[in-house]
């Protein structure tokens, strides 16, 4: 009870603080967008879906099973499954007029899924061993299930098995096979030359298996199709009719071969250099080549969903032809993004199918992209339907860029660029401002052009008037409105690199796509030192220097030689300012934080062997004294080296090397340094005591998070990269991963999870130089100065009841705004916790005076509230990274979580301070102004008359 | 338990009698399931919901779906201590914790994070009640007539109009109170005449009540 009185008054103070973060509403959608996304399509099927419109069902590389809608392209519903690792294949699963059936949990369960709406019926177990080995089939209101030894049979809407054959071999091989009425299942097992049929009778039970000899059997040269397994050995096809048990043989005319693997039905695709064979297999005579066709690399081929047609498709065309006949025909594709540039990658995959009136073509890039086309046979023409960039599910490097200034910004600007007498100032200042209301003037006319134009093509009725102005009043904010900075430079491009080897520039306003870069078929990410696929990308000019165009940079490697590439690019265009490929691979990437004589910073690239480069150059005379040098962390097998690069003499020399305390047993998990241009705008912090504690801020500190395989420690180290010091080290006992670290300003924030008491913790480090009399009066902090005292920590520990898939920290204009730290959850949420929470100087016992500076006191928990969420309902599952990026207004920061979906939304840490709230009314003080203004004259004549009145009584 | 039991007596039972291929794998099992259902309130039809619903042990270490008729099953889970959540965006769960001893007994109970050694049981299968609708939004405050009135830039213009117009109007018909008022206001009409005002500052005897104000600002001037 005690307790409780204890805590009404904090949790009144935490909600008035929490209260201030949600939105309201009729916000939503106002500030933020999100993209839902499937990820790499891997398996592909048509759907009718009876009288509703059509679905296309995909299983995807990400291990989604998801439901698209064929007319739009949108999701119709979407399964997000167990986080297995890359599945190339895609998830098995078949369907029949109602069920999705899917072999999930690496091939350990069935899933039984609604297709209108994605509920989950049932849920089937097969066995506990996992298995990429997979088939399953229905037939005959019978569900069959292979994974791995196991095998089984299932009667529809059951959940205990008919039947279940388990055998003693691993298997390499399974696939059902069905011809009419009759069902058989094939496997092989590793090393055997032979194959086993298992046939299976009207009730689902199993026969006993026979052989089929198949020589040269190997999964990767082989492919099932309806009823044919065909194998390539040499030049040699071998293929086996399941039904009749007999292999049929063909030569072919060179070994260059290999089989299509997406094909189904009964025609077999092998595939040339330059050629394309269509064979097929008849009773009279074998196997037979009906058609070759001549294919180049960069074309795809795909099989019609009726196996009479064979549609190849490149980037600019696609071409359709008969196996029976020799009717064929080729439709050109056109681009019809109007002056953007849109590069795609070359089609991989080809999913295709007659309708009455046309061809329905679904086409699967290099880059992820799905794309729905039709093709009209009698026109010719190739008409795309919808997109999705489905690579941004990989995204890995985020930056945001602002938008080039505005002419009238840019006139202000060459105002007070040069320097002149008082006449040539006015002159300039005269000039300017006519060009503003040139500005103003042809906006207008602009305005008015566009409003009429739409009202003539829309037509004349009062609602179509209504509606084209309202659509004209919007111009300028949306997308159509000029390529320009917005006042408060809220609007910006967002750059994206994925790991697929693409580059899109978004337009934060509403999500759209602005340029997309593909990388080259050659692309390969960077590996990291923590073993993460890496494609750093640099923005080395911004768009600050109007006379000159922004440029940023992506680091890449080449598949095939190993090599670092550099690709150099206009962040607002996205055209490709120029590509070099280094002669070495690349082991670490940096910025310079020096610019060269035309703003731009300079990128390092250093080699495994310690070569160097920077792009672009930069000579000497460039570098000032105080930025001759670099320093940079080195993680090693065992220990951790501080390096040092003369960036002149591009030299690199060990300063210190060392293990920071760390043993053998100690993995390193996570390093955070900072970005050399975060601004903090408060040195110290004002105590209850009226006395400052300064912040121990120095650029050069980094924070080590290791974990111990032992004895389960958790391990910060924070360690000055320039001298090697350890600053501090705090060691947590019983934690284990997932561990997250945020470093900013004075302190580090990380989360683990407690073995202990079975839960999350938050973390807190905040380091100070101490009050007035340790500060030294410098303004620059500086390593090499021996550290006169150790700085004072403070820490405190938080228990956080979710579990956490990723950790920001916000980032505004000046560093004012109290920093807010958002945690993705894997229920998709995002989660907002005020640094006033997340603080290590929360004190235990609340005084007078501590309340009366707003001071909250401790508690152990920090409260997950739904109002706190930053997505509140548009969830966001598996989070990889959230960017945050200054605007320009100080109270706001730009928010993009990526995972599974791309969530885009500005964030208020302590409110709107600096702007009006958005539905402030202007209407009604408008109108009070106008009426008090007119009541006033009014009252003056009445009062007037009124005198008159009076002195003439 | 029971249904994997009989699943596999089943499997046995058929193994036996079929080849002798089959071989007796996995006796005794490792690896446990999470049974339990979920409740929504009345108004809530559990098959449209579960589609976007998922059941999380331990933070998505182990994941589940929720079937249509409401209840989930999370297979594959090794012996442990796990938390159980509700993952979806229309309600709020409370979270349970789930003990599983290497025999594969469970005992669920509730989860306070704070005294995680606290022991508060529960039965199992689980059972899991919505404890409310999620609110991600704050309520914009709703328009009144009484907050428009009210607010202090309609008072601005409100009153004086009152004052102006509707006072005279009324004592226009009622010549008793009229004379009151103008008795009222007599003292009240002679203030704003300025250069009164400033003779009688700046020149001449002035009223001994202005002449105190004047003193009392002088003083405080000092």
């Amino acid at each position: 009870m005690f307790f409780s009185k204890m805590r009404l008054p904090l949790l009144v103070t935490i909600a008035f603080f929490a209260s201030t973060s949600a939105i309201f509403e009729d916000q939503v959608g106002k500030f933020d967008w999100r993209k839902p996304l499937i990820g790499c399509p891997a398996n592909l099927h048509f759907d009718k879906a009876g009288s509703k419109s059509d679905r296309l069902i995909i299983s995807t590389e990400q291990s989604i099973l998801a439901s698209l809608v064929l007319n739009t392209g949108n999701i119709g519903w979407r399964k997000i499954m167990e986080d297995s690792s890359e599945t190339p294949n895609g998830q098995t699963f078949t369907k029949d007029r109602e069920y999705i059936y899917s072999i999930s949990s690496d091939g350990r369960s069935v899933r039984v899924w609604h297709k209108n709406n994605g509920v989950m019926a049932r849920q089937l177990t097969i066995s506990e061993e996992k298995s990429s080995v997979q088939a399953i089939h229905v037939a005959k209101e019978k569900l069959f299930v292979a994974s791995g030894k196991t095998l089984m049979a299932y009667r529809s809407g059951d959940e205990k098995p008919l039947e279940t054959v388990v055998v003693k071999k691993e298997r390499s091989f399974s696939a059902f096979f069905q011809l009419d009425e009759s069902l058989i299942h094939v496997s092989a097992h590793p090393g055997d030359s032979h194959l086993e049929l298992v046939k299976i009778n009207d009730d689902g039970s199993f026969d006993s298996p026979s052989e089929l000899k198949m020589e040269g059997f190997s999964m990767e040269k082989c492919h099932a199709q309806s009823e044919y397994i065909s194998c390539l050995k040499g030049s040699q096809l071998l293929v086996a009719d399941v039904f009749k048990q007999k292999v049929h043989k063909l030569q072919l005319d060179s070994d260059q071969y290999h089989l299509h693997p997406s094909t189904t039905g009964k025609l077999i695709l092998a595939r040339g250099v330059d050629k394309l064979h269509v064979i097929e297999l008849t009773s009279e005579s074998g196997l037979q080549v009906r058609k070759t066709v001549d294919v180049t690399s960069s074309e795809a081929v795909g099989v019609a969903e009726n196996h009479e047609s064979i549609v190849v498709a490149s980037s600019d065309a696609i071409r359709v032809l008969s196996v029976n006949s020799n009717h064929h025909y080729s439709a050109k594709r056109t681009s019809s993004e109007d002056g953007k540039i849109m590069e795609n990658s070359k089609p991989k995959r080809v999913f295709a199918r007659k309708s009455e009136k046309d061809w329905e073509i679904v086409l699967v890039g290099e880059d992820c992209r799905i794309e729905f086309v039709t093709v009209d046979e009698t026109s010719k023409l190739v008409n795309l339907e919808w997109a999705r960039e489905e690579s941004l599910i990989n995204t890995v490097s985020v930056e945001m860029v602002d938008l080039p200034l505005s002419e009238s910004q840019q006139m202000i600007e060459d105002e007070f660029e040069e320097a002149g007498n008082f006449f040539t100032a006015f002159a300039r200042r005269i000039h300017s401002q006519c060009g503003q209301l040139v500005r103003f003037f042809t906006k207008n006319v602009e305005k008015i052009i566009h409003v009429a134009t739409s009202i003539s093509r829309d037509g004349n009725g009062v609602s179509d008037f209504i509606n084209s102005v309202r659509a004209a009043g919007q111009i300028g904010s949306a997308s159509s409105g000029p390529f320009e900075r917005d006042y408060f430079n809220l609007r910006k491009v967002i750059i994206v690199v994925t790991s697929s080897g693409t580059v899109f520039g978004i337009d934060s306003a509403d999500g759209q796509f602005l340029w997309k870069m593909w990388l080259g078929d050659s692309f390969s990410p960077l590996e990291s030192q923590l073993e993460q696929k890496r494609v750093p990308l640099f923005v080395q000019r911004t768009t600050a220097h109007y006379q000159l165009d922004g440029l940023a940079s992506v680091v890449f490697s080449n598949k095939i030689t190993r090599n670092g590439v550099i690709v150099s690019f206009n962040p607002m265009i996205g055209k490709v300012e120029s590509r070099n490929e280094l002669g070495y691979p690349v082991k670490r990437v940096t910025v310079l934080p020096v610019h060269t004589n035309k703003h731009v910073y300079p990128v390092m690239l250093i080699g495994k062997n310690d070569e160097i480069k920077t792009f672009p150059s930069i000579t000497s005379d460039e570098l000032t004294a105080t930025t001759s040098s670099l320093y940079l962390l080195d993680l090693q097998q065992q220990s951790v080296q501080g390096l040092k690069i003369d960036i002149s003499t591009q030299k690199i020399q060990p300063v210190w090397q060392g293990n920071l305390g760390l043993t053998a047993d100690d993995e390193i998990v996570a390093v955070k340094g900072k970005s050399f241009n975060q601004k903090v705008h408060s040195q110290g912090r004002v105590l209850v005591t009226r006395e400052v504690q300064y912040k121990y801020v120095n650029p050069n500190l980094a924070a080590v998070a290791s974990i111990n395989k032992a004895n389960q420690h958790l391990t910060i180290t924070l360690v000055d990269i320039v001298t090697g010091q350890v600053v501090h080290s705090a060691a947590i006992g019983k934690s284990a991963k997932p561990i997250h670290l945020v470093h900013s300003e004075n302190w580090i924030a990380y989360t683990y999870w407690s073995e202990k008491g079975r839960r999350t913790e938050l973390g807190i480090i905040e380091l100070y130089e101490g009050s007035e009399e340790n500060h030294t009066q410098q303004d620059t902090f500086d390593s090499k100065i021996v550290q006169k005292l150790p700085p004072v920590v403070a820490q405190q520990s938080y228990i956080y009841a979710q579990g956490v898939d990723a950790m920001s920290v916000s980032e505004t204009e000046q560093g004012l705004t109290t920093r807010s730290i958002l945690l993705a959850h894997p229920s998709g949420n995002i989660h907002e916790v005020s640094r006033r929470l997340l603080d290590a100087n929360r004190p235990m016992e609340l005084t007078q005076a501590m309340r009366e500076e707003m001071m909250i006191g401790y508690m152990p928990e920090i409260a997950v509230a739904t109002e706190e969420m930053i997505n509140y309902n548009q969830t966001v599952h598996r989070v990889r990274g959230i960017k945050t990026s200054p605007s320009g207004l100080e109270s706001t920061s730009l928010v993009l979580a990526y995972g599974t979906d791309l969530f885009f939304t500005r964030l208020v840490p302590s409110g709107t301070f600096d702007i009006l709230k958005d539905d402030f009314d202007h209407v009604l003080i408008s109108l009070v102004l106008t009426g008090l203004v007119v009541g006033s004259y009014v009252t003056k004549r009445l009062a007037r008359s009124n005198a008159l009145a009076s002195q003439w009584s | 338990m029971v249904l994997k039991l009989c699943i596999l007596l089943c499997s046995f039972a058929l193994l036996s009698l079929a080849t002798e291929e089959v071989s007796t794998t996995e006796q005794t099992s490792r690896l446990f399931s999470v049974e339990g259902e979920l409740a929504l309130p009345a108004s809530r039809n559990c098959a449209k919901w579960s589609a976007g619903a998922r059941v999380h042990l331990n933070h998505g270490q182990h994941i589940g779906f929720v079937r249509q008729d409401c209840t989930f099953r999370v297979d594959f889970v090794p012996s442990g201590t796990y938390i159980v959540q509700i993952e979806n965006t229309d309600f709020v769960f409370e979270p349970i914790r789930v003990d599983i001893t290497s025999k594969g007994k469970m005992r669920a109970r509730k989860l306070t994070i704070l005294q995680p050694n606290n022991v508060n049981t529960l039965p199992y299968p689980l059972r899991l009640s919505a404890r409310g609708p999620a609110r991600y939004f704050r309520k914009r405050e709703e328009w009144r007539i009484t907050d428009m009135l009210f607010s202090p830039m309609v008072l601005m213009l409100v009153i004086p109009l009152v004052v102006m117009l509707i006072l005279p109007k009324m004592t226009a018909n009622d010549p008793e109170l009229k004379r009151e008022m103008e008795n009222m206001q007599m003292p009240k009409v002679d203030m704003p005449d300025v250069g009164e005002m400033m003779a009688n500052l700046f020149g001449g005897p002035a009223p001994a009540k202005k002449k105190a104000v004047t003193s009392g600002s002088g003083q405080r001037r000092k």
